[in-house]
């Protein structure tokens, strides 16, 4: 193929074309390649006697000039490049702007085939994006259509087969099926986790009681009881062994039990639905703190799992942060929750940290008296790790978000002077690949706070006795998913290892471990639950009806109402809700 | 002169298609009317358009053999082919005598199976009901030779990059030779009523003139060209078996409906007098060389397909996945033509002069 | 057996609508109904009018632009009305399923009653989805 090379020059190719006009060639077509920020055209006449190729190379932005002046045929060509590239022909004589091949508008305002467009391309079967979302691939599609059909029990075990707290979950989990939904782009995903509560919630009465197999006479420990360490428990406890938990407070639940606010997370739920799974997996909870391992085997436990959360909350590294009136989140949280006091905390409070603690502690300090609650946070609210919801929730109730702002030092005296230094993002990126914030010269400006609380994350607080190998920031090092440490016999998981993390995220960890430590102990893991085709329920006939149900939202306590005192905020579903809401599913596990 | 004479200066958009009885396809059409004539036409097409192009970049570029040929149903076997001589080139495969041979046979079998169908639906679209019935009685002879060749009416499939993957024996050749005769035999019958029947003058003799200078300008191929009297030919290039055989492109120098009504019509008897000559002349050996590289380079493909000019400009870098493949069909040169001509004629014109350039959208917008 | 529903099976009146295919499914729709399998004496009637149809017979995979065309035909239809779908792409995307534009089946736009298979559809496979589609249209009908 014999080409004349022209090299973005508007005016010499255009010189080019017309010679070839006059020679009475005949206009063929353009190819346009792509290559990144650039373009190359080659148009293709025909003279009769040979084909004549122009190549044009130019960049994306500044598009190519149309010939269309020329040969005006070449506006279907030139169209169609515009269309498939994106890329602007200036002086087209019939413009059609983008919009001759490729549909100008979607079919419908939300519609199946507008959010397949953007996605990948379906192949085979097919977990569900819900499900691939979930850190414990917890069968979102399965239970949601359960509940569409009315299979609440059946939808529970589903749950149960992967999580062992749908109730819990159901209220604090961080949802991440619910960002994977498809109908998520329209701000609008099924709300997968409403619909585990709404199981939950309607089974109380229920006895659920899965069998344990038979007794295999080994003897776990588990130290901590976490959501990780609950969850090693009861699916050891089903598998046969006997667990023993140590919960050095007595009471089991953890994080879920201490720094997760009651009015997230009701006590009477936490309570039910841990005792009715220590039940169900006949598992045994010792209320004393566990010094060695070691012990711990001499003792006759055949294996260890630990998890012992991260509980030692990190330090400003400033000046004046150790004087009365600067408490840690931690501290509060669980001085609510676990021992039930009203810390007094004044009326104007600073919370400084941009996590869900750090939202959490400023929504307690509303309901604690504090009229003026300020959170801050030294990136922007876009790295924000704090989940949406909560941010929104909290603003709903009067908390302030100052962003771009990190404490320089803390004056004692009451009330407190806090000294704070203005922020910029910074175009380098650190090794989460959020932008770096420094400072910003010359900001610095104070306030006055009568608390301040500190929620800038978590450390491990490993007993001496232990003797396990930590990374370097003092987490617990494990060598493979399933959380196995350097030491024989021990497994890890939850907050303890490698970062503080979420309760679903505990729950994976905690039910890979079990499953390693079932086959150290001579069993073969877990049972996974096997695809079953008659889950292949017919294909629904007409999109429109599931495009047409409007979503249900459950109702929540007016603000004004909720910072008078700890009462769930969050409201359920009803029974018509939920199976409307989870009749709007897609259903693209085996749709796609 | 008062006011109630003045002649109304109104004009009024029409929207043809996508859905309409005489296009088999959905392309819209939309159509400027002042007092009955047409005075522009704006093309809006994107109802077929699937994405092939980007599909092949996608995929094993083996697979894309059977991608093509779904470009078209009607023409199936020559994207097939182009398609399969652009990466025979790109990877350096000769192809044998007897598949290039074979190759032209089910080629010309395309043509003849896309111009009858289209006389049918040209006589469809002049109402001329009885007559599309005959002709597409006709048209089954050729499909019943597809099927017994490959076992499918329409998707012959027996195109393969290095040659064909399907030979004919004896008994299949002499099958070919007599459905041949059958067929010229009918059209013979048939042929009269196109060349004078009135009714079928009345409505194309005049319509949708095309001059020879404008039709080179805008581009024009296939039998819309050769209507106004381009002796414009791909098949003259001489691929595949055409340099050995004895051929002179079809013109009619009128440029009208008819012209191209005429040009199609006696591609017909050209087509099946190839398939016998080249049924003839077909030596004996193997029917595919077997290619082991990756495609690699840049070429470009031009075959005559029913409608015209079919190019492909494949690119490959020496993977399975092909850089670009750039598919132009016929009806995409001929859209330009068919905006132009049908402007300044009747409402009532619009149906014969859309068909007459044989617009297929399946190809056009791949 | 009402009058009209009889009349109505006697000769169901087929609207076809090409969104996105080949062509090889559509012509072999029209060869269906032309002299050698000539559905037309059973007395099928190709209409291009949706308003009159009873039959919808859509080939092809669906595609943004022919989906909204397709629907709206579909809304046109009067009830009782049956779907067939001819051809591998107009049932699941079939060749095409990974082509950028295009989105699956039709019934990813509307609910198809019939799904007649191959690539293309052979004339007497269409004939025998249609005479599986009068059947579903029966039912609809109350018949």
């Amino acid at each position: 193929m014999t080409a004349q090379r022209i090299v973005s020059d508007g005016g010499v190719f255009l010189e080019k074309v017309r010679e070839l006009r006059e020679r009475d060639a005949r206009f063929i077509t353009i190819t346009v390649i792509d290559c990144g920020d650039r373009i190359e055209a080659v148009y293709h006449f025909d003279t009769g006697s040979e084909l004549v190729n122009l190549r044009l190379e130019v960049p994306k932005e500044e598009g190519l000039p149309s010939i269309t002046s020329v040969y005006s045929a070449a506006f279907v060509a030139e169209n169609e490049v515009q269309d498939q590239y994106k890329i602007k022909v200036s002086g087209l004589s019939l413009d059609l702007k983008g919009r001759m091949l490729k549909s100008d508008a979607p079919v419908l305002a939300v519609s199946i085939p507008s959010a397949l467009e953007g996605g990948t391309q379906p192949t085979g079967r097919k977990l569900g994006r819900c499900r691939e979302s979930c850190p414990a691939m917890v069968n979102v599609p399965k239970y949601v259509r359960q509940i569409a059909a009315g299979d609440i029990e059946g939808a529970y075990n589903t749950i149960l087969e992967r999580a062992p707290f749908p109730a819990i979950l159901g209220r604090v989990c961080f949802a991440a099926c619910e960002r994977g939904c498809r109908q998520y782009r329209d701000e609008r995903p099924v709300r997968c986790r409403l619909l585990k509560r709404y199981a939950a919630d309607s089974l109380v009465q229920l006895k659920q009681r899965r069998e344990r197999a038979k007794p295999t006479g080994k003897r776990v420990a588990v130290v901590g009881g976490g959501p990780a360490g609950l969850t090693a428990a009861y699916y050891l406890g089903l598998l046969g062994h006997e667990v023993t938990v140590f919960e050095k407070r007595g009471v089991c639940g953890g994080a879920m039990l201490a720094y997760i606010p009651r009015f997230r997370l009701p006590q009477n739920v936490l309570d039910a639905e841990i005792a009715a799974r220590i039940e169900e997996a006949g598992i045994r909870v010792e209320a004393r703190e566990v010094e060695s391992l070691e012990n711990l085997f001499r003792q006759g436990f055949d294996a260890v799992f630990v998890a012992i959360g991260a509980q030692k909350g990190l330090k400003l590294m400033i000046e004046g942060e150790d004087s009365p009136g600067v408490y840690d989140v931690m501290e509060i949280l669980s001085e609510i929750n676990v021992y039930g006091r009203r810390p007094e905390v004044g009326k104007i409070v600073a919370v400084i940290g941009g996590g869900d603690g750090a939202v959490d502690a400023a929504r307690v300090c509303r309901r604690l008296g504090a009229e003026s609650v300020t959170v801050f946070y030294r990136r922007s609210r876009e790295e924000m790790p704090a989940s949406l919801d909560q941010v929104e929730a909290a603003m709903a109730e009067g908390v302030d978000f100052m962003c771009l702002a990190s404490p320089v030092r803390i004056i004692p005296g009451k009330p407190l002077k806090v000294v704070f230094q203005k922020m910029q993002l910074a175009q380098e990126k650190d090794e989460k690949g959020r932008r770096k914030p420094v400072p910003l010269p010359g900001s610095e400006f104070t306030i006055e706070a009568d608390t301040v609380i500190r929620a800038i994350g978590q450390r491990v607080d490993l007993p001496k006795g232990f003797n396990l190998e930590v990374d370097e920031r003092g987490f617990v090092a494990t060598k493979d998913k399933a959380g196995a440490t350097s030491m024989k016999g021990v497994w890890a998981g939850g907050d303890a290892v490698v970062r503080p993390k979420s309760v679903i995220e505990g729950i994976k960890e905690g039910r890979a471990a079990a499953s390693a430590i079932d086959k150290y102990l001579g069993g073969s893991g877990i049972p996974e639950p096997v695809v079953d085709e008659s889950e292949l329920v017919p294909r629904p006939h007409d999109a429109s009806e599931i495009l047409g149900i409007e979503p249900a939202t459950p109702k929540c306590l007016e603000p004004t109402v909720r910072i008078k005192g700890f009462d769930e905020v969050e409201g359920g579903f009803e029974r018509d809700d939920a199976t409307r809401e989870a009749s709007r599913c897609w259903r693209c596990d085996w749709n796609e | 002169m008062n006011e109630t004479e003045q002649p109304v200066e109104v004009n009024t958009v029409i929207p043809f298609g996508p859905q309409h009885p005489v296009l088999p396809e959905p392309i819209q059409l939309r159509f400027t009317i002042h007092q009955d004539k047409v005075v522009g036409v704006v093309p809006n097409i994107g109802y077929i358009h699937r994405g092939i192009e980007k599909a092949c970049e996608l995929n094993d570029y083996k697979k894309n053999v059977s991608l093509c040929e779904r470009v078209c149903g009607i023409c199936n076997f020559m994207h097939a082919m182009a398609y399969c001589e652009a990466v025979e080139e790109l990877t350096d495969t000769e192809v044998p005598d007897r598949a290039k041979y074979l190759r032209v046979v089910w080629s010309e079998l395309s043509r003849l199976q896309s111009h009858l169908l289209w006389l049918g639906l040209f006589a469809d679209s002049i109402g001329f009901e009885s007559l599309f019935m005959h002709i597409w009685r006709d048209r089954e002879i050729v499909l019943s030779l597809n099927e017994k060749t490959s076992g499918h009416r329409i998707h012959l499939s027996t195109c393969a990059i290095g040659g064909v993957n399907k030979d004919m024996d004896k008994g299949l050749i002499s099958e070919y030779k007599s459905g041949m005769e059958l067929l010229e035999r009918r059209i013979r019958e048939l042929a009269p009523v196109f060349y004078k029947d009135r009714s079928v003058k009345d409505r194309t003799v005049g319509k949708g003139v095309l001059p020879k200078k404008r039709a080179m300008l805008l581009g024009a191929v296939g039998p819309t060209a050769r209507g106004s009297g381009i002796p414009q030919d791909m098949r003259r290039l001489g691929y595949e078996a055409y340099s050995n055989l004895d051929f002179e492109p079809v013109v009619h120098d009128e440029g009208d409906v008819h012209a191209r009504l005429l040009v199609r019509l006696e591609e017909v008897f050209q087509s099946i007098r190839l398939i016998k000559e080249c049924l003839e002349k077909m030596p004996e050996g193997p029917v595919m060389n077997k290619n082991r590289r990756f495609p690699n380079g840049a070429t470009v493909v031009r075959i005559e397909q029913p409608r015209g000019e079919l190019f492909y400009n494949v690119m490959g870098n020496g993977t399975k996945r092909l850089r670009r493949c750039r598919i132009r069909t016929p009806t995409l040169a001929n859209i330009p033509a068919l905006v132009d001509i049908l402007v300044g004629y009747d409402v009532s014109d619009i149906a014969p002069i859309v068909m007459s350039v044989d617009p297929c959208i399946s190809c056009t917008e791949r | 057996m009402r009058l009209v529903t009889r009349a109505r099976l006697k000769s169901p009146w087929i609207l076809h609508f090409d969104c996105g295919s080949c062509n090889g499914c559509d012509i072999e729709i029209l060869a269906a109904l032309t002299p050698k399998f000539d559905a037309e004496r059973l007395g099928v009637v190709n209409i291009g009018d949706p308003k009159q149809a009873d039959v919808i017979v859509v080939t092809g995979p669906a595609n943004p632009r022919s989906a909204r065309a397709l629907r709206s035909l579909y809304e046109q239809t009067p009830d009782p009305k049956v779907v067939v779908a001819v051809g591998a792409c107009a049932a699941t995307g079939g060749v095409f399923r990974n082509c950028e534009n295009v989105f699956g089946g039709v019934d990813k736009v509307i609910p198809v009653d019939v799904y007649v298979p191959g690539c293309a559809a052979r004339p007497e496979q269409i004939i025998d989805g249609l005479l599986l589609a009068l059947r579903k249209l029966k039912e609809k009908d109350g018949g």
